[in-house]
């Protein structure tokens, strides 16, 4: 493509994207003469231009609308359809200039019923137009001898017809002499002498146009910059003229304004490249100067320094743009949305002027524009639903952009009818992306958060407008490139608000180095939450659960990754061995940490993309060099995320997470709900449960009268929740993992019904075996489950306790009603008489009453003040014959020696039974002994 | 409108045609000498300062930094089907460009530059390792050895696919 050809690409789409948004602008306000000459102007341009470079199909098009607009500047009404045709218009010019730019030449195809439309159209007008114009037709004008090598189109008259309606007239032989001789006559048909009749004397070559030439003459005179018939040279001062001058006034103003030079973006590029070599070469110097002490060097330094800072500044300037750019077509396309939605949609944007990187304005433009339809579309009611929620007729959509720091947090809210959570609900499940269990569990925030799901839709019927589940993945997707973090807000009835926040440049961005094996790797500050020590001697454990680690970080289950085993650097034996630095990543509302062998420091980075080879690995996002020279890999939190599944996994780890809580925090308690035979509904508390698993009845064994599975390469016997032994060796089968220390045990299950976290308060105790009461769960009655009764590991020498004391006392301080009633048939049942206690105060009346022998305190309990209770007691009356024992549900080493100080003997599990009685026995068989 | 700066962005064509005489730098592996056209190697350097990039493919040796450009260093070895020892400071590489990407291959030796006459050029015998068939062009018949010119476009695309 030769250069002309280029700007003139660049220049028409750049004039046709200003049409676009004036043409809506004029639409609201067809008064304003200013912008419709802009559009005029501009129109004209792409025709005039089009013409000399040789592209006929654009000319043709480009014509056809300028006729139409130039109708609107003769004050023909504005409708709507006449606008939508223009924008039609420019979209198919739009379109032939993305096609030239691309291959060089205009596309094959025809424009022939766009151009049929505008012409009909224009001949509509011509008649509304004559009717309006009742005076006689005056035209003045002087010719020029031309040829015209084509047939005419409507709003253009025949020159023959021209020269001779001018024959036809008798000018003024004295004023015809003065036109002549005035300074304008070059401009060969600028000014006339005085108004003529015109006779127009048509040739015969077509009917048709006889009649409608007749009636655009007055029109066309214009267009060929004929004065209007009712002025002469006298009165320079018409309204006309007046635009003119309004015109080119715009037009000095946006000189003035805006001096600007078109750079490519290349050259652009290339100067940011070797800016960024000039820092990293002045921070070089920097350093050898340091070590030399040579003194003369400093001050040049110094400056070069600055200006080097500057300069950078500078660079970093000239690849910014107001955000306005990406919004530019926003009004066009709530316009359109107007049309066909047929609803009333305001638009408002705030902060245009807010700077963003070019690069990440390109990644946000297409984001903006489907979120817009979203709003338009899912979240604005129609008019009629609109009036009847006593809202204004209009529905508004709000665009706003502002700059926090080195980010740009942009808003898009609508005051409709806000997301139909429900709705997402049930897709979501439908869709198989959650479980009706897990969505009880999940905030409204949360809910929302599905719409960003790929392939998500909650429209009932796909419009052309949206609801094809292609759209807000996208955005997600486009934003999360952007290195950005999106958000989803919303309020039945008061509308929906998306929040973004992206970073203002991609080229610079801040990163923590840090160390894996003798390598470093920058991770981008932005998707960095904190950083944190674990690992033994600090406060923090890494745990595993089924050989995967996560990490308890103020009450939230986090799952952790290795990064140097995830960059196979070097196969650490275990994580849990050592002290570790590890790196909490958020990556939309998901967080996981990376454990690191170092954190060396965090620096301003300037990013590059890694070459054609690398972009496939999916672990770095890009590769920058550093102060000192070297070069280093950036990682990408996201794709390490998927690569080692951290985010598979959140949503078990949050629900572990959730019943941690529940159980801690005294009266709520998570149950899983199930049914099995003829039984009632059923609950054991979720957090007895290992796992959940489907087995098929036909990978079950029998063994020693025992229905048995292997099971992760063990054997793991199967109970029938109504006691049975045996299962069925056909069909799937729902099973409950429980385990023990080593042990595990499988209870089957017809049905699981739900996941509940309900108050739980055994109302009702059971005589039936294995079930502890019953509770009223979510409105039904339910068996709450004794899983000791089922399992077969439940207590083990029990027999032998009960046999050599003579009933010992027991008082359980547990604040949760749960644990109480889960504990209490477990020790009775191990030989000792049980008492039980809710909180200190109790406990304490408790201990007076019974002089229990041992005393067990949750110490996790926040009513029960486990600490100072134990110091109470083993400081008081009973100080030398209570033992104290403390349950948790995790000990720290902080935990077991302010334990140790408060007077406990010992510290067990909170879920260990056999650990509890085998603690009790020892207390009780050296009570004995000394005894 | 603009045209890039000069050297690393443009990828001049493959043949002068002065006289059918062609420049190729020539290179060692494994004692084998092949040659590159000239006008698509951008430099020769020392290796200095390499870093790896965990988790690549065997062909990628790593990164370095030449005069503020990212440069991802290939080992030709790999990319020939030999064995890439360990790589030191101070290993030669051969500078190109391929699609905007600045890319280096690391080699044994580099030899000299050498002058060969196109039409002299032999088609591939039929017996050569099938793995290199797809980027050698020809054989050039020197006094003392064999040169083969690689097709520097196609050596990167079958490994780009090694990769895939």
């Amino acid at each position: 493509m030769d250069d002309i050809l280029r700007d003139f690409v660049i220049e028409t789409s750049e004039a046709i994207d200003i049409v676009d948004a004036e043409l809506v602008r004029f639409e609201q306000e067809p008064n304003n003469a200013a912008v419709l000459a802009q559009i005029f102007r501009l129109v004209h341009t792409v025709k005039g231009t089009c013409g000399f470079l040789g592209l006929p199909r654009l000319e043709a098009l480009a014509h056809a609308a300028e006729t139409v607009i130039g109708q609107f500047r003769d004050g023909v009404k504005v409708t709507t359809e006449a606008v939508s045709l223009i924008l039609q218009t420019v979209d198919r010019i739009k379109l032939i200039i993305f096609e030239l730019e691309t291959h060089g030449v205009e596309p094959e195809g025809a424009d022939a019923e766009l151009i049929d439309s505008l012409e009909n159209m224009a001949r509509n007008h011509a008649s509304q137009k004559i009717a309006l114009v009742s005076s006689p037709e005056h035209t003045t004008g002087s010719i020029v001898y031309q040829v015209l090598e084509r047939e005419l189109r409507p709003g253009e008259v025949s020159l023959d017809d021209l020269e001779a309606a001018f024959r036809d007239t008798s000018p003024d032989p004295v004023r015809m002499q003065a036109l002549f001789q005035s300074p304008d006559q070059h401009l060969s048909i600028r000014k006339t002498v005085q108004p003529v009749q015109i006779r127009p004397v048509l040739s015969a070559e077509t009917e048709a146009l006889k009649a409608d030439l007749k009636e655009n003459i007055k029109l066309s005179a214009k267009n060929l910059d004929i004065c209007d018939p009712t002025q002469d040279l006298v009165q320079e001062d018409t309204p006309k003229r007046r635009i003119g001058e309004e015109e080119s006034g715009i037009q000095s103003e946006t000189l003035a304004s805006k001096q600007t030079l078109r750079v490519d973006i290349n050259t652009i590029d290339h100067l940011m490249t070797m800016v960024s070599e000039l820092v990293l070469t002045r921070n070089q110097l920097l350093e050898i100067a340091r070590k030399s002490h040579e003194e003369q060097f400093k001050i040049p330094l110094q400056r070069l320094s600055s200006i080097t800072a500057e300069l950078q500044a500078t660079v970093m300037k000239t690849r910014m743009q107001p955000i306005a750019a990406a919004w530019s077509k926003l009004p066009r396309v709530v316009r359109d949305l107007c049309v066909e939605l047929n609803k009333q949609i305001e638009l408002e944007t705030f902060g245009a002027d807010t700077e963003i990187d070019r690069h990440v304005l390109d990644l946000i433009r297409d984001p903006l524009v489907h979120m817009i339809r979203n709003a338009a579309d899912h979240g604005l009611e129609t008019t009629e639903e609109r009036i009847a929620a006593g809202k204004p007729r209009a529905g508004k959509i709000r665009v706003s952009a502002l700059q926090e720091g080195g980010y740009i947090v942009l808003e898009v809210s609508d005051d409709g009818r806000g997301l139909n959570l429900e709705a997402v609900t049930k897709r979501a499940v439908s869709m198989g992306l959650t479980t009706q269990e897990q969505v009880k569990k999940l905030s409204e925030a949360e809910l929302a958060r599905f719409i960003f799901m790929p392939g998500f839709s909650t429209a009932s019927q796909v419009t052309s407008v949206s609801g094809r589940g292609v759209g807000m993945d996208v955005v997600l997707t486009n934003i999360e490139q952007a290195g950005g973090v999106i958000d989803v807000r919303t309020s039945k009835g008061k509308g929906t608000v998306v929040y973004i926040k992206i970073p203002v440049t991609l080229a610079i961005a801040n990163a923590l180095i840090v160390q894996v094996g003798s390598q470093r790797f920058a991770v981008p500050q932005m998707s960095v939450v904190e950083l944190v020590r674990a690992g033994p001697g600090t406060d923090i454990a890494i745990e595993m659960v089924n050989e995967s680690p996560v990490m308890r970080l103020r009450n939230e289950l986090l799952p952790i990754a290795n990064l140097s085993s995830i960059l196979k650097i070097q196969d650490q034996a275990s994580v849990l061995l050592t002290k570790m630095f590890v790196v909490i990543c958020q990556v939309s509302e998901r967080r996981f940490g990376l454990i690191v062998d170092g954190i060396v420091q965090t620096e301003e980075i300037v990013v590059k993309p890694t070459s054609a080879i690398l972009t496939s690995l999916p672990l770095y996002s890009g590769v920058t060099i550093l102060g000192d020279g070297s070069v280093v890999m950036i990682l990408d939190p996201a794709g390490i995320g998927r690569t080692v599944g951290v985010f598979a996994e959140r949503r078990h780890d949050k629900k572990t997470n959730d019943t941690l809580k529940a159980g801690q925090s005294d009266a709520k308690t998570s149950l899983l709900i199930f049914r099995h035979g003829a039984h009632n509904y059923r609950a054991v508390p979720l957090e007895l449960i290992t796992r959940l698993e489907e087995i098929e009845g036909s990978s079950i064994e029998v063994s020693g009268g025992q229905s048995i599975i292997q099971y992760r390469g063990r054997l793991m016997p199967l109970i029938a929740a109504n006691g049975n032994d045996f299962v069925a060796r056909e069909g799937n089968h729902n099973v409950l993992v429980f385990s023990c220390g080593s042990r595990i045990a499988g209870l089957v299950v017809d049905q699981i019904v739900d996941i509940v976290e309900d108050e739980l308060d055994i109302s009702a105790g059971s005589q039936m075996p294995g079930v502890l009461g019953s509770a009223i769960i979510g409105g039904r009655a339910t068996d709450i489950v004794d899983v000791a009764h089922y399992l077969p590991f439940e207590m083990d020498g029990s027999d032998k306790v009960s046999a050599v004391l003579d009933q010992p006392s027991v008082l359980i301080v547990d604040g949760s009603g749960f644990f109480r009633a889960m504990l209490a048939p477990v020790i009775k049942a191990a030989g000792y008489r049980v008492t039980i206690a809710s909180c200190s105060a109790s406990a304490m009346r408790e201990m007076l009453k019974f002089k229990s022998d041992v005393v067990v305190i949750d110490i996790e309990t926040p009513s029960v003040e486990g600490f100072s209770l134990a110091s109470e007691l083993s400081l008081g009356e009973f100080a030398n014959s209570v033992h104290l024992i403390g349950l948790a549900s995790r000990a720290t080493n902080q935990m077991i020696s302010k334990a140790r100080i408060s007077g406990f003997s010992d510290l067990v599990g909170k879920f260990d039974r056999q650990g509890l009685i085998a603690s009790l026995n020892d207390i009780f068989n050296l009570k004995n002994q000394a005894a | 409108m603009y045209k890039s700066s000069k050297g690393f962005t443009s990828e001049p064509d493959e043949s002068s045609k002065q006289d059918n005489i062609e420049q190729l730098v020539t290179v060692y592996i494994e004692g084998q000498l092949l040659g590159f056209p000239i006008a698509r190697v951008r430099d020769v350097f020392a290796l200095q300062h390499l870093t790896s990039v965990p988790c690549a493919t065997t062909a990628v040796a790593g990164l370095v930094n030449l005069r503020g450009r990212v440069v991802t260093m290939l080992s030709l070895r790999v990319m020939l089907g030999y064995a890439q020892g360990p790589i030191a400071d101070g290993d030669m590489a051969i500078g190109i460009e391929c699609k905007n990407d600045a890319i280096g291959l690391i080699v044994d030796q580099v030899g000299e530059v050498i002058d060969v006459d196109v039409k002299a050029r032999e088609n591939n015998p039929a017996n050569l390792d099938a793995r290199w068939a797809p980027f050698c062009i020809g054989i050039h018949k020197l006094e003392d050895s064999l040169l083969v010119e690689l097709d520097l476009n196609r050596l990167l695309e079958s490994s780009a696919k090694q990769v895939a």
